[in-house]
């Protein structure tokens, strides 16, 4: 018996360690179909790491390209660098919090207090550099490239590319008649890999411009800045985005472009917020294409709208610096006769509303360009990432690692102080997505990111 | 300025017993622990205050007294798509357990019971992936149990018992808050609470021979504990590392309600005992429980500061069954050689696994031994071993791992009795 209970002893001896600890190794990385040897990221401000009205160091290092090559190299440490063109100190200058009498203040770059651009922002200008990522602020699809066949266009897309202060930092601009443009760039950076996210600027210039369609009038041909971009001039160039992309052979992936009137910068102002001192609802005012009228729920009332609204105090009485009181010691408020939006003489401007009409313009837009992208994509065999249908799961509230995400202005948490763009944490989701669609496509296993580890709003 | 809606904080409070699955691994008693958890029908120390109340009437000894402990070595690690390996840092768990029965008269039984039967200490990394679901959680339960149990005659008995459980909890989560300072917010709730319960069962003989047969006996219980309701008021919320533009909503300091239902358990339980040799025989233990995780729906959390958000987490479980095996091999009535072995089924759906409770359906396995020293004292000692993978999500929160969950629990017991 007491051989036995020895003997038993030594049993739960050895199953105990055996069952002690147990952790996971990491999987036998791989870039499946892939190659990450040259990772080039092509698209626009939000390729760019654009947040919080601005492009800046900080904020280019989370850039969704930079947190994806970040991963890449986990599975193919050989890679070579990803270089963004860093831009110091403020950069662009952009949006912060501050904490001001008891209420969060959004502190624009203009206002007191506000980060200003760089001293070296605007002079900054091309130093040769091979950049990996080439997401430029402000670049449209239908400007990455010219089309004989339309007059002036290569004149267009110089003279954009000109005065596009990034452009002009991070590219070779070629002369006036003989423009560098966007795609020569791309076939001169010679991807094994790329991201291509193009075409957002094709619908939300439009949108966020307020459907003002500004035309500049070159070579006697209107160009329009911030118009909807033609789905056949749209296709056409897509087309040769992803022949240049691949010309070399190489892999990639492309996204769809996201419904624009479903971010932030749409929905910050609501009518029903709009009450005068004594709590009743205000007429508001919007100068529109078809003359000044009242606004209703299907105008899209723009976000740099908000901070002008609903100002009635201009300021307090002063009497030579101190405020004058009335008998009961309350303060005299001075109040404007026209505030902004509340008067029919001083409507909330053109280009700061996205009319009814003007809206009702995007989603057709929206569809018809997603399906090029789609078809295009598909012609190439290369695989898409639908941001659009993405987004919208944001709509409706959607969650990652314990933090609840939606789209409304600073609580939803993924997008950034302009309410255009995500903020860091934002772009580190959808590096996750684009890496989810990579590894589904290409079978790869690049590892995802925490989100956690990337910042959302930073709060005052 | 209110900036953020009901959702976007979410407390855990998840009771859980840390050494496996659900609620339904009992350590409450050694003998029972390595038979696979099996005690309804046992009455085998004084334990059976616990099991099953009735099970004092059959104790062959005047004064019973059992006292022991379980250490609790959980070992959980967990794979996420973005991190290869995170491991939880609970700490040992250590219930105690202790148990009195006395017989007061030939019909009458009366004993007292006081255990741990809930109480789970999980524990991360402040910094790591889910810090926003949960940091550290530590619940720990008292139950005081006075209990009565009458022979109605040689082969039946009917006890009950009246159980007062006292609760404390402490829950550290972060933030999702971040300022240039801090890359998020803490919040620390701690409260505690009471409940008021019963227990009642059922002990009969449904064979009994006398010990020359190989069969000599077979026993059956039954037995039920209500479910507790244990309320959390006034418990203490603290905030720190907090923007000052929020303070309104996160502040400092501000108080709390809670409630929480430990679930109802049904037992019915089978002893037999058989005869090897003169010297050896053998007891074979059987039990099914059912307990009525259902109870656990939801989990809200009333915050007494009208402007910190509320929250409301779904849980949804589902009502679970259990079976247990268990033997006990017996050696001139001094020596016992258990073993035994449970299946456990999770009341946790998929689409509901939290990280500081990855459950899963699952079989365990235990040994132990007993040896009695003297007349009056004895000895028993028990291991318990589970080890599962689950893959699982948490869809509230939009988290999901692979997580591997060794436990280890090793038990003793003593037993000081007066025929």
């Amino acid at each position: 018996m007491i051989k036995s209970i020895r003997t038993f002893f030594f049993l739960f001896v050895v199953l105990f360690f055996t069952t002690c600890k147990k952790n996971f190794e990491a999987p036998d990385y791989t870039s499946g179909d892939a190659d990450f040897t040259n990772y080039i990221a092509v698209g626009n401000s939000l390729t760019q790491g654009y947040q919080n009205g601005g492009v800046y160091e900080e904020g280019q290092r989370n850039s969704y390209p930079s947190i994806i090559a970040r991963q890449m190299k986990l599975v193919q440490p050989n890679m070579n660098e990803f270089v963004q063109p860093y831009f110091p100190g403020h950069g662009s200058g952009y949006i912060h919090l501050e904490w001001k009498n008891n209420t969060i203040q959004v502190v624009k770059e203009e206002d007191p207090g506000g980060y200003k651009e760089d001293p070296s922002f605007n002079g900054l200008s091309y130093v040769g550099q091979q950049l990996s990522n080439l997401g430029t602020s402000g670049i449209k699809l239908i400007g990455t490239c010219f089309d004989s066949t339309v007059p002036g266009d290569n004149y267009n897309t110089y003279l954009l590319a000109a005065n596009n202060p990034y452009f002009k930092r991070m590219f070779a601009l070629g002369q006036p008649a003989a423009p560098i443009n966007y795609l020569t760039d791309v076939v001169q950076s010679k991807p094994t890999f790329f991201t291509s996210w193009l075409g957002n600027n094709d619908i939300l210039g439009y949108a966020t411009g307020g459907g003002d369609v500004l035309a500049i009038s070159i070579m006697g041909t209107p160009f329009y800045v911030y118009g909807l971009s033609d789905p056949t001039e749209f296709r056409k160039k897509y087309d040769r985005s992803l022949d240049s992309l691949t010309k070399n052979g190489a892999k990639g992936i492309v996204a769809t472009i996201p419904n624009v009137t479903s971010i932030p910068y749409f929905h910050v102002v609501n009518l029903k917020d709009i009450k005068g001192p004594d709590g009743a609802l205000l007429d508001v005012y919007i100068k529109t294409n078809n003359g000044i009228r009242t606004a209703t729920e299907d105008d899209k009332i723009l976000l740099p709208a908000a901070s002008k609204l609903n100002k009635f105090v201009t300021d307090s009485l002063y009497d030579n610096g101190v405020p004058v009181k009335d008998s009961a010691g309350n303060v005299i408020l001075v109040y404007s006769p026209s505030p902004y939006g509340l008067a029919v003489t001083n409507p909330i401007n053109n280009n700061e509303v996205l009319d009814k009409d003007e809206f009702a313009n995007v989603a057709p837009a929206l569809a018809a360009l997603n399906a090029q992208i789609k078809a295009s994509a598909a012609a190439h065999h290369i695989p898409v990432v639908d941001m659009e249908s993405f987004l919208q799961e944001f709509e409706s509230g959607i969650a990652f690692n314990g933090i609840d995400f939606s789209t409304k202005y600073i609580e939803g948490g993924v997008f950034s102080l302009d309410g255009v763009h995500p903020n860091a944490r934002g772009y580190a989701i959808i590096a996750n997505k684009y890496i989810d669609g990579i590894n589904a496509y290409y079978h790869s296993n690049i590892p995802k990111v925490n989100i956690n580890n990337y910042k959302g709003i930073v709060f005052p | 300025m209110r900036i953020f809606n009901r959702s976007m904080l979410f407390f855990l409070f998840t009771p859980g017993l840390v050494s496996a699955g659900g609620f339904q691994l009992n350590v409450q008693g050694q003998k029972s622990l390595a038979m696979g958890g099996a005690g309804t029908a046992l009455s085998g120390d004084a334990s059976t205050v616990f099991f099953n109340p009735a099970g004092m009437s059959f104790l062959e000894k005047k004064l019973f007294f059992t006292g022991g402990t379980s250490l609790i070595f959980p070992y959980v690690s967990f794979q996420t798509a973005a991190v290869v390996n995170d491991v939880q840092t609970s700490p040992m768990g250590t219930p105690l357990q202790f148990y009195a029965a006395a017989k007061a008269s030939d019909k009458v039984s009366i004993g007292f019971s006081l255990n741990n039967q809930f109480g789970s200490v999980s524990s991360f990394d402040d910094n790591w992936e889910g810090k926003f679901i949960i940091q550290r959680m530590a619940l720990k339960t008292f139950m005081y149990q006075p209990t009565v149990s009458y022979k109605l005659n040689d082969r039946i008995s009917a006890g009950a018992g009246f159980i007062y459980t006292t609760g404390s909890f402490d829950i550290k989560q972060a933030v999702p808050v971040a300022t240039s300072q801090y890359d998020n917010g803490e919040a620390s709730l701690s409260g505690k609470g009471v409940g008021f319960s019963y227990n009642a069962g059922l002990h009969g003989i449904i064979l009994k021979q006398d010990t020359t047969k190989c069969f000599s006996s077979l026993k059956a219980g039954f037995s039920y504990r209500s479910p507790i309701k244990v309320s959390i008021v006034n418990g203490t919320a603290k905030f720190t590392d907090i923007s000052v533009a929020l303070q309104d909503q996160f502040p400092a300091e501000t108080n709390f309600n809670t409630q929480l239902t430990l679930p109802g358990v049904y037992s019915f339980g089978l002893q037999s005992n058989l005869i090897v040799n003169e010297k050896i025989n053998m007891d074979v233990v059987f039990d099914f429980d059912r307990t009525l995780w259902s109870s656990y729906d939801s989990l809200k959390i009333d915050f007494s500061n009208p402007t910190t958000p509320d929250t409301k987490l779904a849980k949804n479980w589902k009502d679970v069954n259990a079976f247990r095996i268990g033997a006990s091999v017996n050696y001139k009535k001094k020596y016992s050689l258990r073993i035994g072995s449970y299946y456990d089924q999770s009341p946790i759906r998929d689409g509901y696994v939290s990280p500081e409770l990855p459950d899963k359906t699952h079989v365990g396995f235990t040994a132990g031994i007993g040896v009695v020293l003297t007349d009056n004292f004895s000895v028993d000692i028990a291991w318990l071993v589970s080890n599962f993978k689950r893959t699982a999500s948490l869809d509230d929160k939009g988290f999901s791992a692979t997580y591997h969950r060794i436990v280890n629990v090793f038990g003793i017991g003593l037993n000081y009795s007066i025929k």
